[in-house]
């Protein structure tokens, strides 16, 4: 690895620390912001005085704020989530239980997004002055703003409700029935996504196709096909992947909105569940885990770019 | 809100039958979004009746009294459309221009004056924009509870970034213009400078983010209010409209239908103008 690439690498793994911890300041501050007592809030509403008192004392909240931000991240390092103050369930164990549905819908989502922008985004680069790719690009603009919750409600209620093929909510047991109950949120997702993830690897394609090496390939007569996979799609991928993780925190976001819409018991419709009742330490931890997922997918990508583009350099 | 502007192909220069087309689009988009501005400014003379009013004839088909039918709460849906349109205009506006408001502030001070302020900007925006902000949106309008004012709040302490970071390269690219420093020659000061000269001219990139941000904020907005995170039960507001008709998809669908689509015209016809601003602005470069 060059000089310049392990510069990248480890200025990038710096540059994580603080936006960890900004991630986790912000986290702990929810509580303070919530309007009223946060212990009164966490312990629920049929709690007793001495409850609540005892609430706050047991989670610090009697305690400075730096106190309880190193109390949380060491709770956190010991693997402590903390436990739902609706059913009391550790929270640990609710995201054990959840997060494959999460898993699997964003690779489903993942899947229908990119064999939709492909070739709508493969139109737009080689022929951008086409009657067709100024269609789809009305096209995209209109569908990145239908609402995913409606698109999916809609869906639901042609593909599922009028001909009764598909599942309208819910999760299967079997692996048959799983992957039926998933054709409808992946799409709805899917097309959540499409069109940003079209527009940004149109945008890098027609970056590529105007390159030297490939002005010169095409004088030596190579076009078409080969053209495209030979000289272009590898160069346009670590642009690619960088606009991919850029969107992840749609797709995050996107999986809160079509697993709440379709009765997917994953880890954003609980957010949304928790949120609608006032479950705080859920919501909290939920935060967190989606923060750092993001965080996470970001880091990954900047690494995978410079491994894959020798001339990375930092900044 | 993280989103930059995708890069827009080719430009319009030549004025071809395909450029002639472009246009025409865009106007139909300019002229359904001036539609739409005054169906929700003239909501109270066009409703046919109250949106709040609770009536017997409950779920209604669309009829002659009641063009789009009524909801499950015997309310006439026409009327609840337009003023959820009310709502959700007059939101998206504000839930965009507050962070472009706070943020060209902060970012054309930074950067104006330099040094210590534009360091700390700078290592502000990029944590921020490290961080995710639809799952901080949902957790913050869940703590501050539902609602027209913490839904603006959220929008403002998590969108200003953006346009501190756009403004930002604007006007350090303005700065060193040449009228710049003849305003200086001319004895006046920097903060007038910076509000009379520097700031006017470095705003079109902020204008352009705008209208993507506006989209963007209407489907916020929406989404949360679906989730009943949004504004207080009860509001006519478009996502809402969606969620309340979600048990009687089957047998009306078109209660979820036409807010919908209602939302689709709104975000595309303001995109469609922002495209627009985008495309003179390179045109003019």
């Amino acid at each position: 690895m060059s000089a310049g690439r392990l510069h990248f690498v480890v200025g990038r793994l710096a540059q994580v620390f603080p936006v960890l911890a900004a991630l986790l300041l912000i986290v702990v501050l929810l509580q303070q912001m919530m309007p009223g007592d946060p212990a009164r809030v966490i312990a629920g509403p049929r709690a007793t005085a001495e409850q609540v008192v005892q609430v706050r004392h047991e989670l610090g909240l009697d305690r400075p704020i730096f106190e309880q931000f190193g109390r949380h991240v060491s709770n956190l390092l010991q693997g402590d989530l903390g436990t739902s103050n609706r059913t009391g369930i550790p929270i640990t164990t609710i995201v054990g239980d959840r997060i494959g549905v999460t898993v699997w819908l964003l690779f489903g989502g993942l899947l229908v997004s990119t064999l939709l922008a492909m070739p709508a985004a493969l139109l737009m680069a080689l022929r951008p002055r086409s009657r067709g790719a100024r269609i789809c690009s009305r096209a995209l603009t209109i569908i990145i703003n239908c609402p995913p919750f409606w698109v999916g409600l809609m869906l639901a209620s042609v593909l599922a409700l009028g001909t009764g093929w598909l599942p309208v909510g819910g999760f299967g047991v079997d692996f048959g029935d799983r992957v039926r109950s998933m054709i409808l949120p992946s799409l709805t997702i899917g097309l959540a996504v499409m069109p940003l993830l079209a527009r940004s690897a149109a945008a890098s394609l027609s970056q590529v196709l105007t390159a030297d090496h490939v002005t010169t390939a095409r004088s030596l007569g190579v076009s078409g096909w080969p053209l495209v996979r030979r000289h272009l799609l590898r160069n346009a991928l670590p642009p690619a992947i960088t606009l991919l993780a850029i969107q992840a925190a749609a797709l995050l976001f996107g999986a809160v909105i079509v697993e709440q819409t379709f009765g997917l018991p994953g880890l954003g419709a609980e957010m949304i569940t928790a949120a609608s009742q006032r479950d705080f330490p859920v919501v909290q931890a939920l935060t967190l885990i989606f923060g750092l997922a993001i965080i996470g997918i970001n880091l990954l990508a900047d690494l995978a770019v410079a491994l894959l583009d020798p001339r990375t350099t930092w900044r | 809100m993280t989103v930059s502007p995708p890069a827009s192909g080719p430009d319009v220069v030549v004025k071809s039958r395909a450029s002639r087309a472009k246009h025409w689009t865009r106007s139909a988009a300019a002229w359904l979004l001036a539609l739409t501005i005054l169906a929700a400014v003239f909501a109270p003379l066009l409703a046919p009746a109250d949106p709040g009013q609770l009536t017997l004839n409950q779920l209604q088909p669309p009829s002659a009294d009641h063009l789009l039918g009524t909801d499950a709460l015997g309310r006439d849906v026409l009327s609840r459309l337009l003023f959820a349109l009310r709502t959700d205009l007059m939101l998206m506006v504000f839930a965009a221009g507050l962070p472009m408001l706070i943020g060209t502030l902060i970012g054309a001070v930074a950067a104006y004056f330099g040094g210590v302020l534009d360091a700390a900007l700078r290592w502000v925006a990029d944590i921020f924009q490290a961080l995710p902000v639809y799952v901080l949106l949902i957790a913050l309008v869940f703590v501050l509870g539902p609602g027209t004012q913490s839904l603006l709040v959220a929008f403002s302490v998590l969108g200003w970034v953006v346009y501190a970071r756009l403004i930002r390269t604007e006007v350090r690219r303005v700065r060193e213009q040449e009228y710049v420093s003849a305003s200086y020659l001319l004895g006046l000061s920097r903060t007038a400078v910076l509000f009379k000269h520097v700031l006017p001219n470095s705003l079109r990139q902020s204008f352009v983010y705008l209208a993507t941000d506006m989209g963007m904020a209407l489907q916020g907005i929406a989404v949360l209010s679906f989730f009943g995170l949004g504004v207080k039960a009860g509001t006519p507001e478009l996502g809402a409209m969606v969620s309340e008709a979600q048990l009687y998809l089957r047998s009306h669908w078109w209660l979820a239908t036409f807010p919908g689509i209602t939302i689709v015209i709104l975000g595309s016809s303001v995109a469609a103008l922002g495209d627009r601003l985008r495309d003179r602005g390179e045109v003019g470069r």
